[in-house]
Parts: C-alpha cells; structure tokens; sequence
C-alpha cells in the first residue's frame, strides 16, 4: 500500500508541476465608450426612427468615429495585452470596410502599431443591428521600453456610400499574467 | 577528498536503490495497469498542458488548414452522401462527382460513422486521431518498457521523444500523418513482442498494424522494408544471442506476413491512382517530389530554417546529437537489432527525404513519418545507457533521468508556445474562413440543397470554403484567373455563385449580377447565375 501511494505522490507531483504553468488573463482596463454629443469625433448622432435611442453614424467623406484613449501602464510593460471590444453595430453595405481600429504611439507622439478588427464578418444582414465581440492582441514589442497610449476608435475605410452605425462599444484590455 | 565524494555517491546510490525496492509493485498484472495507467496520465497532462483539449472543438484552420479541409469533406461525403468506402470524394469537382484516389480512408470511415449516431462534428476527427496517435505512443511505450523495464524511466524517455510541435499539432487534427505513425508505432511492439514470444499472432498484428500505417500514409511502409533489413542482417550473422544462435527463428513467418502487407499496401495505391484516372479528380499528392536542381535546394533550405525547431525543441537536438555520439562510441554495448532498427530507419528517412524533399518545404507534416528514427535512437541510446550504468553506479540513472526531466520541461513549454500560436495566429496561417462557418443554414433556408454546385471566389486554398458551407462545386483563386472563372461559371449543374469581393470578381466577369444577388452574409454575397 506504501509502495503505491508513494507512486501516486509522484504523479500528483508532475500534475501540480504542469498544472501550475498554465495562462490567466485579467483585466487591467474596462470602458463603456457611450453615444454622446459631447464626444463626437467625424460621427454624427442620430436618433433611432423605431425607438428612443441615439446612435453614431459614420459615412464618407468621413472616417473617424468614437474614440477610446488609455494609457498602457508603466508596470505592464512587455507585458502580452488584449483589447477585447463588444456592442452593437449596423451596416448598409454587404462587402463593409468598417473596422474597429487601434493605435499605439509612444510619449513623442510616434505611431508604434495600427490593427484593425474588419467588421465584415459581424454583419449576418445588412440593415440588422448585430452584436459582436473581438480583440486584437497587443504585442510587447509594439509597445517598446517606454511608456505609450492606445487609442481605439471607429474606422471607416474606403467605401463610399456606407453607412457605419454604432451603438455603445465595450472596450476591456486584459493582460496574460 | 576522493574518498569523501565517493562516499556520498555510495549513500545517495544505497538511499536510491531502497527508494527504487519501495516504489516496486509485484503483482504482475497490478504493474501491468500501473505502467499503463501511469503513462496515460502523463500523456493526458502533456496534452491538457499544450492545450490540446482547449482547441479539439475547433474546426479546420491554421496550417494547412486547405488540406485538413480536404480530408475533413471526405468525412462529410461518406455521411451526406454515400457510405461507399471504395469511393472517397471532395467537395471540390474534377471530375463529375467529387471522387477521387487517396491514402486508405479508414479514419475518414470511422468519423463518418460516427456521424451517423452522433450527428456531424469536426470534433469526431479530430479525436479519433489523437486516440490512435496515443494508442501508438502507449504502445511504443510497452516497447520501451520491453527493454527498459522501468515504467517510470520508460514514461521519462518516451516523453523526450514525443515532445514535438509538429506532432502536438497534428495529433488531433485531420491529417493522417499522426495516425499512420500510431499505427506504425503498435505494429513495432507487436514486431519485438514477436521476436520474444514467437507467437504467430503477434507477427500478423504487426503485418495489420504495419499495414495499416502504410495504408494511411504511404511512405510507412518503410518499416517492412526495415523488417526486411533486419532480417538480411540476422542472415548474415549479425545478430547473435548469448548462445550464437540467429534471432530471428521464424523467418518465414516474417517474410509471408511483410509481403502480404506490401501487397495490401501496393494493391491500395495502385487502386487509389486509378479511381483518380478515372473521376479525373487528383486532390491528394501520392508520387515523389524530389528537387531538381540548386535554386530548389536552397529554396527547401529557406523554408526549412523556419520549421526546424518546430520539429524538434533545441533540447531535443541535443539529446538526439548526444544519443548518436553515445551510440556510435559505445556500439558494441548496445542492444543489436534496436541498433540495426534506428539504422535502417535512418537511411529509409534519408531515402525519404531525398525523393520528397520539395515537400518539405511548405509541409511541416511530412517530418512524422521520420519521427520512429528518433523514437529508436533514443531508445537504444537509453538501453545503452542502463546496460552500461549497473557497471558504474545508480548515479548515472540518477543524472540522466533529471537532465530528461528538464528537457521535456524545455520542449513542453515550446510545444505550447507553438500549439497556442498555431491556433491564435488561425486567420493569418491558414486564411480567415469565418464568414462561411455558418452560411450553411441561410442556404438551405433560400432553397440551396447539398447537390447544388456552386462557384467560390475567391479562395487560395483548394476547397476549404466549399467545406465549411457544405456546397459542392469549384473555387477560384485569388489571382485572377479569367480562364478558370469561365471555366467554372459555364460547368455543367452551377447553379450559384458566392463571393467574397464582388468588385474584383466583375472586373474578371463583366455580366452585370446586381440583380441576382439572393443572400447576403457577413460579407459574402450569394448570386443565382442559373
């Protein structure tokens, strides 16, 4: 009986060992980016016809929409971070080139990163509200050394008579410890 | 001085072997359950680590995501289709009707069966692979416990072997490299079981298992021609037990068993090429690739620096560097025919390497048929190693089960760099076919049956987005092919087209489709062309 619980003992060992290396993530940043008329950017705010809500509509020549600034904090960096984003949002074009970007500059104000998460995929119907939920992933080497800030926003690439509508957007940074 | 590190190497090896006596187990089929259990348990932890069980639900992707898809549709043909296992078929049409030659089909069978009572699941694959890879791993095991005979040591050793990204990856997945080498690696058990045992049964075990490994993946079928090797070699004396008698007592038992393996083999191949002829239809690649001249070396070469750590950890370069200067120092010492096996499995790899070399450069899969060379080696160099330490001192067991331990914790940690990476990374390695997972149920809705052909543009791969909407017909690739466009929009029974960038697509086909746009999907548009 000795001999196997010594075995047993072993093997809880090496699962402890491997268990104890596995990835946990957790969040260091969470922003509700609402629809206001105060933080309009190129968007327009736009009453719903059906009901009582505003949302933000961004079309050509416009580009720019809502926009989420965060500094990446001097104790996380080389620290792996993602930008997870949920919400709501609508297109009337079926090949859309909205996208949700996001951009890293350093204290200088130089640009480290652009990503950009292609709503595209999101959109099962034109003209539906849809909700959704992605991330991009921010690698230590974007951020460098020193400290730098993030900014999210709403993009809207090249096509010309798109409408990009939004409705609140989620934004949680969280970070692989 | 001397004396007093002699005597602390003479206490640690006395408190090593009552240590080794309290950890025995006598019972002999209680040690048997043991030593499987034990090492089930680890390869479980090994796979729970890497990440394999968090992807296993995943559906094709990643690297060589368009061959995985391909496997995947024959799967899903047998269960939609026709449950004829003599006509495999695609959903990408050569021919008339989809079916074409391949490797044996049998996890591809065995899925669709599955599908039959569970319902239609990617997960069903993948886990029949992984359950015959570490049916393999289990049994090379048992082989190594034959020689070894130290479950804990043999799990160390097979550990250090095993601990592949490549392999990792494609465990679970939808290729048949990792099966074919589970295959392969229960027919080498039941091969050395046999030459201990004599027994009949355990030499037509390897010819089915042998037969099947090559039967999935042609290029298995070197270990018949091994088998054949060795046998020559115990011809000529090369291998003698303590009374100077050949190894080898059965020869004719091996011999019909091989040849009625190869034949098997030879008879499949030989059927697959012909069923390809005939249905015009040539999606799996079954002949050679060699290099022709010094561009598509150094082109291999090229890609072959980003694979090679993905093959093998850095540490286990070392081991297998460390294992070949053991062995050819200490030949004499080592176990014969494990000797004459690695051997002969290297120069069947090097015959390997040279007629498939081009593949070698975008195919990271073709490395696990080469994978058995390192299993032997390492497991002769360890036979080596405890034949020779009893001569010296428990110590040296001692040392080099703790340098394997930190190997594995070094190649653990990369194969779960690059399991995460493989997977994290999906939409840039293997192309982003998300839009098309679940368009499925929108087709049928608009009245789109399964026997609808339609035309996908544009897809780089073979037919992954045909796959994952479930819609026979063509693809066309992303460079614009004006020609195959044609081709494809005027086959016989297209009914639809899908794609992914309209604008494109009219630049090429200059009819006006506006209005016959029946579905649109997550940026995909669905026309009616007919």
């Amino acid at each position: 009986m000795l001999k196997f619980l010594s075995k047993i003992i072993s093997v809880c060992f090496v699962v402890v060992c491997f268990i104890s290396c596995s990835d946990r993530y957790k969040t260091v940043q969470e922003q509700f980016v609402e629809v206001n008329r105060s933080d309009l950017k190129d968007d327009t705010l736009i009453k719903d016809s059906g009901s009582a809500f505003y949302f933000s509509r961004l079309s050509k020549p416009n580009s720019f929409g809502r926009l989420y600034v965060y500094k990446y904090p001097e104790d996380q960096i080389g620290k792996e971070h993602y930008v997870v984003f949920s919400g709501k949002t609508r297109t009337n074009y079926a090949e859309s080139n909205s996208t949700i970007s996001l951009a890293v500059h350093d204290k200088k104000g130089e640009q480290l990163c652009w990503k950009s998460i292609f709503l595209r995929r999101h959109f099962t119907d034109i003209n539906k509200w849809v909700y959704f939920k992605d991330s991009i992933r921010i690698d230590p080497k974007y951020i460098g050394k020193k400290s730098a800030t993030v900014s999210c926003m709403l993009y809207l690439a090249r096509s010309t008579n798109e409408n990009f509508d939004f409705d609140t957007l989620h934004v949680t940074v969280k970070e692989k410890e | 001085m001397l004396k007093t590190v002699q005597k602390i190497f003479h206490t640690l090896n006395r408190q090593l072997g009552s240590i080794g006596s309290l950890l025995e187990i006598k019972h002999p089929t209680f040690k048997k359950i043991f030593r499987v259990t034990f090492f089930i348990v680890t390869l479980h932890l090994f796979y729970s680590y890497i990440g394999v069980y968090r992807f296993i639900q995943e559906r094709p992707c990643s690297i060589h995501s368009s061959a995985q898809c391909q496997r995947a549709s024959v799967a899903l043909n047998y269960y939609q289709i026709d449950m004829n296992f003599f006509e495999p078929r695609i959903l990408r049409y050569g021919g008339d009707d989809g079916v074409t030659g391949m490797e044996f089909p049998l996890v591809y069978y065995t899925a669709a069966l599955l599908y039959k009572i569970f319902g239609f699941h990617d997960f069903y694959l993948r886990i029949i692979s992984l359950i015959i890879i570490s049916a393999g791993l289990v049994f090379f095991y048992l082989l190594t416990n034959l020689f070894i005979r130290n479950a804990i040591m043999s799990t160390i050793i097979v550990s250090a072997a095993i601990l592949s990204p490549v392999l990792m990856y494609y465990g679970a997945n939808f290729m048949p490299d990792a099966p074919s080498l589970g295959f392969t690696l229960i027919g080498w058990y039941y091969f050395f079981k046999f030459l201990r045992s004599s027994q009949k049964r355990d030499m037509n075990l390897f010819a089915v298992f042998a037969a099947l490994g090559a039967l999935i993946k042609a290029v298995s079928a070197m270990s018949f021609f091994i088998v054949i090797g060795l046998l020559v070699f115990d011809l000529i004396k090369k291998f003698k037990n303590e009374s100077g008698e050949n190894v080898f007592k059965e020869r004719k038992v091996i011999i019909v068993r091989v040849f009625v393996g190869m034949f098997s083999v030879f008879a499949w191949y030989f059927y697959a090429r012909w069923l390809s002829g005939k249905g015009g239809g040539q999606a799996f690649a079954m002949a050679p690739r060699m290099i022709e001249n010094s561009d598509d070396f150094n082109y291999v070469i090229t890609y072959l620096k980003n694979w090679i750590y993905q093959y093998y950890s850095y540490e286990t370069y070392v081991l297998l560097g460390a294992a070949i200067i053991f062995t050819i120092i200490a030949f004499r010492k080592v176990n014969k025919v494990l000797l004459a096996t690695t051997v002969l499995y290297g120069m069947a790899g090097i015959c390997y390497v040279y007629l498939f070399f081009f593949q070698f450069a975008h195919h990271d899969y073709y490395f696990i048929a080469l994978m058995p060379f390192a299993f032997f080696l390492i497991l002769t160099f360890t036979d080596g190693l405890m034949r020779l330490a009893p001569a010296y001192s428990r110590i040296i067991k001692v040392a080099f089960v703790i340098i394997l331990i930190f190997n594995i914790k070094e190649c653990a940690l990369n194969c779960e760099e690059n399991y995460f990476f493989r997977f994290d990374s999906r939409e840039y390695l293997g192309g982003d076919y998300r839009p098309y997972y679940d368009i499925e149920p929108k087709l049928r809705a608009i009245g789109i049956t399964r026997k609808d052909k339609v035309v996908s543009a544009f897809d780089n791969s073979y037919s992954s987005s045909l796959y994952f909407m479930n819609q026979p017909g063509f693809t066309v690739e992303e460079v614009y092919q004006r020609d195959t466009i044609m081709t494809a929009m005027r086959a016989p029974g297209v009914k639809y087209l899908v794609t992914n960038d309209s604008a494109k697509f009219n630049r090429i086909y200059l009819k006006d489709l506006a209005n016959k746009i029946v579905l649109t999907h997550r940026g995909l548009i669905v026309y009616k062309i007919r």
